[in-house]
């Protein structure tokens, strides 16, 4: 093989890091930190009066932890210098007292705080979870679920790590700084300013070598991210890599991205191990100096043995809070980064707006509103993206309690057409009326209540049967002060000849479904769903009717719900079966998002178009 | 190494070090660097025992009034200090680095090991799991190897240098400041247990809201329709409030363990005030020493709150050890490499032959049933069935994805399990169902059984699976990244891509699974022309599992299962004459295609 060959196979071969590397940057409100923590600033206020206590307790906290260190200088200074016993037990009660007042105030500051902290936590994450309510499918089509979730869980935790680490903590480190630079101050300005210097020296020193390893670190995260990426890859694949052979290169490449992980990480190591070590010879460096100048000034007379070890407690009290230092911003950082987050999904706002005008918006009428059930839509034009109409200038009028049968291919606008109707999303042009009354002049309220869909594979939650077709967050405690309740409930599933459901689960009400529901057949599953659109009592009802088989006992069942659920009601199915097609008063028949055809049964199969051969071939197969 | 981790299979439960001694030599690879860190380590803890000495030394000068030779003792101390700095970044270096190395081994050995493992364990272990052995467990070895060593050692080598230099200037005042060590102990071990607990109880909650927060998520359109919006907010609420509840506890408690630890030292300078003043009022000790101790103490506080955590990382990395030697454990149900020896022919000629082969999945019934088939070279095969017949289960056989029975599965004439599997799947390949593709280019996807193919060879193939021209339509063309982080490709362009990815490898024996299922009949059309055309020559047989009638007319023979079982194989007009079932099933077909066309023709006009 030549040299040539060789070189670029290996080029090849080499597992491309970079490609994992390059990761677009997520939502961002644009904001910076200070803007960022400000908008917290509404969570905040209702507890400033606590969080004002906490601000005053710091002032007995910080003098009692500055008093500590001065009274062991006293004590030696004093009766242990002297040799006097007895004054030495007193100051060393006297101590111990102060010392319990200091932990009792420390726990009570830091517990508080926290609290706090938590009630803010509280706040966000149901506010957030409120927003997210508000929002319309366009959004949650292009927000992956998963993210969703993590929002409201690990960026929320990160603010609570933020909130718990930074906020009163850091502030409380500060006045102990400040407090023990003061003090010194005043026993000895000279030794003082050799400390600040120290202190400068050591906050420059960790910063340097801060910045150098939050750029491994954040190297380290983005080869993770990359590795789990190849785990999943290589797992859920396997069969692929297997079949075409390819474990000795996957071997390879894996091992490429984990040296390339591993390279970073020891780098890293080295710079995260050096801040530790340097912050500890800095802090002997300081004693040592204290301990030189301190020599002096002592066999001078003007320094005490006392003054020396407390000003050897002092230095302690100061550098241990400054190495914590780097760990606390970088969870700020996180915490900061999370904030942005969170406000980029606050600004998301929601596209169908309510009513702005009109009676019919005022709350009072909302609830007592009942429609007739009439439909019509007037030239509707409408596009998930706008240069891609998926419905075409689509008119057609449907009168209260009429059963329309919706017949076309797939893509044909069927679905998006109920979409609209229930307003998930707002016409291009045109409009759609209920009761001639338009969509958007009514309350969204009452437009999701009258207008209720049963979708093909609609979402059934890991809850009870009550709560699964009630919905109501409460139905169990009402379940068990309501007798009439349960009888109500059931007299529905008993319509619907599905007590079955009931007596899959032992005949409780409250206990929750299996696994979602996924251990019902698909049958069940529609008759669960009826039953929800039945406990609702909507003065419009629309079905998609399963296209997937079901066996003909079910399909009977089926068939016999839906006459029960459109009793009374206008009812919109979207038909495969001719069974169903038949069951209607009349078909409207869309192909790309325009009416073909729309008429009774008899009158479409005269007419020769596309209905009536779709009836032909239907009818062939279903034989 | 894994006949040894089988062996130990039988004998059951394994104590820890048995098991840390089962894999020494993943451990001992880095001893070197493990002696290394203990070394700098010991000399740190020597080093820093002296700074207070010398202190102590300092001190005792200034006292007896000999400041000729201070000088000598801050050298000496600027010296150390400097000389420990050194030791400290090599010694921690060391070791965590020991740990990111470990890590590292443990990573590759087990990917490694994953790859040999068959089909029937990734059926059985889901993504996740794996993926959790993969990251959490390995971390939690790291963490012992890496932080827990160098923090457990430190622990050690502190106490026992640190104490007898304390009873040496007096065993009294040790004694005292050591009366609160057990104390401390104790009251941190009870309470790191509380927050633990509290912990995983606050963890619980949190994946309640996180279930929650999915589930709604998921079902949010079921909620906004029937108007329930205010009925979740108030459910959100209330397990929200639960971990306001259940995180304030854990605060309470995580407070306390702080305190504590503080606690200790700052009752550790009170001993030393009042013994240590004591002694120094009766004459026994001299103020160095008063500050020596002070000092000494000190520098134990930070391995005292260590151990706790040292114990923690023992137990899971030991737990985690355990785990990943389950895996570990586990070894491919495939006859691997038994006829390395005796092998000679790496692509014997001639047919496929199934004799008699029934076959179940573990702990099931079977799913195929005394199968008998002989297949020739030069001819395309299709198998018509229903669903959930046992085609699927058939194609996966040939490559042996599962054991195959000895005996009964045969190309030209040789037992597939005499054959090495690599000998085996470079004649076969197999196309499953779903189409998989990688996070990668294009054109790498495509190239993925022969990474060395030239890119008229791609294009040919693309061309057959009639593809070229939408990935020329692509800004990057063939360096187009797919997957979850490029172009998302639609359900038929995915199962075109896996479709070149297959022919590209032209193998003597090409097995489709439902190939066409996401592609329209035009296209369809096309590549069963192109695909035909690609395929006749020389001795290749190609078997086709489907029900799309453009392929069935075109195959040499149609192979009829039911429930496991062959019914029948011939030509389509002749199955069309004498199985009722197999007449049915084609109606149905040309029907679907009829009302298909039907729309489309609709959509036209």
């Amino acid at each position: 093989m030549s040299q040539q060959k060789k070189k670029e196979e290996n080029q090849q071969e080499a597992f491309d890091v970079q490609q994992f590397l390059d990761e677009k940057g997520s939502a961002s409100s644009g904001l910076k930190d200070l803007a960022l923590i400000r908008k917290l600033w509404p969570y905040i206020r209702p507890h400033r009066v606590l969080l004002g206590f906490c601000l005053f307790l710091l002032i007995p906290l910080t003098a009692s932890q500055v008093a500590l260190p001065a009274l062991v200088q006293y004590t030696i200074d004093g009766p242990i210098i002297h040799g006097n016993l007895k004054e030495l037990a007193m100051m060393c009660g006297g101590y111990l007292a102060l010392m319990g007042v200091h932990y009792v105030l420390k726990y009570y500051v830091m517990v508080l705080s926290q609290i706090v902290g938590q009630k803010i936590i509280y706040a966000l994450r149901t506010d957030l979870y409120d927003h997210l309510q508000t929002l319309s499918p366009r959004f949650y089509n292009r927000t992956p679920i998963g993210k969703l979730v993590t929002r409201v869980t690990n960026d929320v935790e990160n603010l609570s790590e933020m909130l718990s680490a930074g906020g009163l903590t850091i502030l409380m480190d500060l006045t102990v700084i400040i407090g023990v630079l003061l003090f010194m101050t005043f026993s000895h300005w000279q030794l003082t300013l050799v400390t600040l210097l120290m202190v400068i020296l050591i906050v420059g020193m960790l910063e340097l070598l801060r910045r150098r390893s939050r750029r491994g670190h954040d190297r380290i995260r983005t080869h993770m991210a990359a590795m789990n990426t190849y785990f999943q890859e290589s797992f859920s694949g396997m069969d692929i890599i297997q079949l075409y052979q390819r474990e000795q290169k996957n071997v390879r490449d894996f091992r490429s991205l984990n040296q390339s992980n591993l390279k970073t990480c020891l780098q890293t190591v080295l710079y995260d191990c050096s801040m530790a070590a340097w912050a500890e010879y800095l802090t002997i460096l300081t004693l040592i100096l204290i301990l030189g100048l301190g020599s002096l000034a002592i066999m001078q007379g003007v320094m005490t043995f006392g003054l020396l070890i407390a000003f050897f407690l002092y230095v302690q009290m100061v550098f241990e809070p400054i190495e914590d230092l780097a760990d606390k911003y970088t969870i700020i950082q996180s915490g900061l980064t999370s904030i942005d987050k969170l406000m980029a999904l606050f600004n998301e706002t929601p596209d169908i707006q309510p009513p702005s005008s009109g009676l019919l918006s005022q709350k009072t009428e909302t609830s007592t509103l009942q429609l007739a059930g009439a439909i019509t839509f007037n030239h509707v034009r409408f596009g998930y993206q706008r240069e891609k109409p998926v419905i075409r200038d689509l008119s057609f009028q449907i009168q209260p309690g009429e059963h329309v049968a919706i017949i076309g291919h797939t893509g044909a606008g069927k679905t998006t057409l109920i979409k609209l109707l229930t307003r998930f999303y707002d016409v291009d042009q045109g409009s759609i009326e209920l009761d001639d009354i338009p969509l958007q002049e009514l309350p969204l309220e009452t437009v999701r209540k009258q207008v209720v869909t049963i979708q093909q594979d609609d979402f059934l939650f890991s809850r009870s049967l009550a709560e699964n077709m009630t919905l109501d967050f409460k139905i169990h405690s009402r379940l068990e002060h309501d007798p009439t309740l349960q009888s109500h409930l059931f007299a529905i599933l008993q319509q619907l000849k599905a007590t079955n459901l009931l007596s899959k689960q032992k005949n409780d009400w409250t206990a929750p479904l299996k696994e979602r529901g996924r251990d019902l057949s698909g049958g069940e599953r529609q008759l669960l769903l009826f039953a929800r659109a039945m406990y609702h009592n909507p003065a419009i009802f629309i079905l998609d009717e399963a296209t997937s088989a079901v066996d003909p006992t079910t399909e009977r069942q089926i068939q016999q719900a839906m006459a029960l659920a459109s009793k009374g009601r206008t009812t919109l199915v979207i038909a495969h079966r001719l069974s169903t097609i038949r069951q209607a008063d009349r078909a409207l028949v869309l192909s790309q998002g325009r009416q073909v055809q729309f008429g009774t049964h008899e009158e479409l199969v005269r007419q020769e178009g596309l209905y009536a051969r779709f009836f032909q071939c239907r009818k062939a197969l279903e034989d | 190494m894994y006949d040894n981790a089988v062996l130990l299979k039988h004998r059951k439960r394994l104590l820890t070090i048995q098991l840390f001694w089962y894999y020494r030599h993943l451990f001992l690879v880095h001893r070197w660097r493990f002696l290394t860190g203990i070394l700098f380590l010991v000399a740190c803890n020597l080093l820093g025992v002296s700074v207070p000495i010398l202190i102590q030394q300092a001190i005792q000068s200034i006292e007896t009034h000999q400041p000729q030779e201070l000088p000598r003792y801050f050298w000496l101390l600027a010296l150390t200090a400097t000389i420990m700095l050194g030791c400290r970044i090599v010694s921690r270096q060391q070791l965590i680095g020991l740990g990111r190395l470990m890590e590292y081994t443990l990573r590759d050995r087990l990917y490694q090991h994953l790859l040999t493992l068959p089909q029937s364990f990734y059926t059985a272990h889901p993504t996740g799991a794996l993926m959790s052995r993969m990251i959490n467990d390995v971390q939690a070895l790291r963490y012992l190897c890496g932080g827990g060593s160098l923090l457990g050692f430190n622990t050690l080598f502190a106490y026992l240098i640190t104490l007898p230099v304390m009873i040496h200037y007096s065993p009294r005042l040790t004694f005292y400041a050591f009366l609160l060590l057990p104390l401390a102990v104790f009251l941190m071990s009870m309470i790191s247990g509380r927050v633990k607990t509290q912990y995983l109880r606050v963890q619980g909650v949190l994946a309640d809201v996180s279930a929650i927060a999915q589930e709604n998520f998921s079902g949010m359109s079921v909620i906004q329709s029937y108007v329930k919006e205010s009925d979740e907010s108030q459910r959100f609420k209330g397990v929200s409030r639960q971990y306001f509840q259940e995180f304030s506890t854990l605060v309470r408690q995580r407070v306390w363990l702080f305190l504590v630890m503080a606690l200790i030292t700052s009752l550790g300078i009170l001993v030393v005030l009042a013994e240590g003043g004591r002694e120094f009022i009766v004459g026994e000790i001299n103020i160095g020493v008063f500050v020596a101790f002070i000092l000494l103490l000190e520098r134990l506080s930070w391995p005292t709150a260590a151990m706790g955590w040292t114990v923690t990382m023992i137990q899971q990395g030991s737990a985690a050890m355990e785990r990943l030697h389950q895996v570990f454990s586990v070894r491919s149900d495939l006859v691997l490499d038994r006829s390395k020896k005796g092998y000679k022919s790496p692509f014997p000629q001639g047919g496929l032959e199934l004799r008699n082969l029934t076959f179940a999945y573990p702990d099931e019934l079977p799913v195929l049933k005394n199968i008998d088939l002989t297949l020739s070279p030069g001819k395309t095969y299709v198998l018509v069935g229903e669903v959930g017949c046992g085609k699927s289960t058939l194609l996966s056989l040939i490559p042996r994805l599962y054991p195959v029975p000895e005996g009964t599965l045969f190309i030209g004439r040789r037992d597939v399990n005499t054959m090495p599997l690599s000998a085996l799947r470079q004649i076969v390949t197999y196309m499953p169902q779903h189409s998989f593709l990688f996070s990668s280019t294009i054109e790498k996807n495509l190239a993925y059984g022969r990474p060395d193919s030239l890119y008229p060879d791609l294009v040919k193939a693309t061309q057959t699976a009639s593809l070229h021209e939408e990935i020329q339509a692509f800004p990057e063309q063939y360096s187009t990244i797919v997957g979850e982080r490029g172009v998302t490709l639609s359900g038929g362009q995915r199962q075109r891509m896996a479709l070149a990815r297959a022919i590209l490898l032209t193998s003597r024996i090409l097995l489709l699974d439902d190939p066409f299922s996401n592609v329209d009949a035009e296209t369809e059309e096309k590549i069963i022309n192109a695909l035909t055309k690609r395929r006749m020559f020389d001795d290749k047989i190609t078997l086709i599992a489907t029900h799309r009638l453009s392929i069935i007319q075109n195959a040499d023979a149609i192979i009829l299962m039911d429930k496991g079982r062959i019914v029948a194989m011939d030509t389509h007009e002749r199955l069309l004459e004498s199985q009722s079932f197999y007449q049915k099933m084609h109606r149905v077909q040309t029907l679907q295609n009829q009302l298909e066309t039907l729309w489309d023709e609709g959509a036209m006009s």
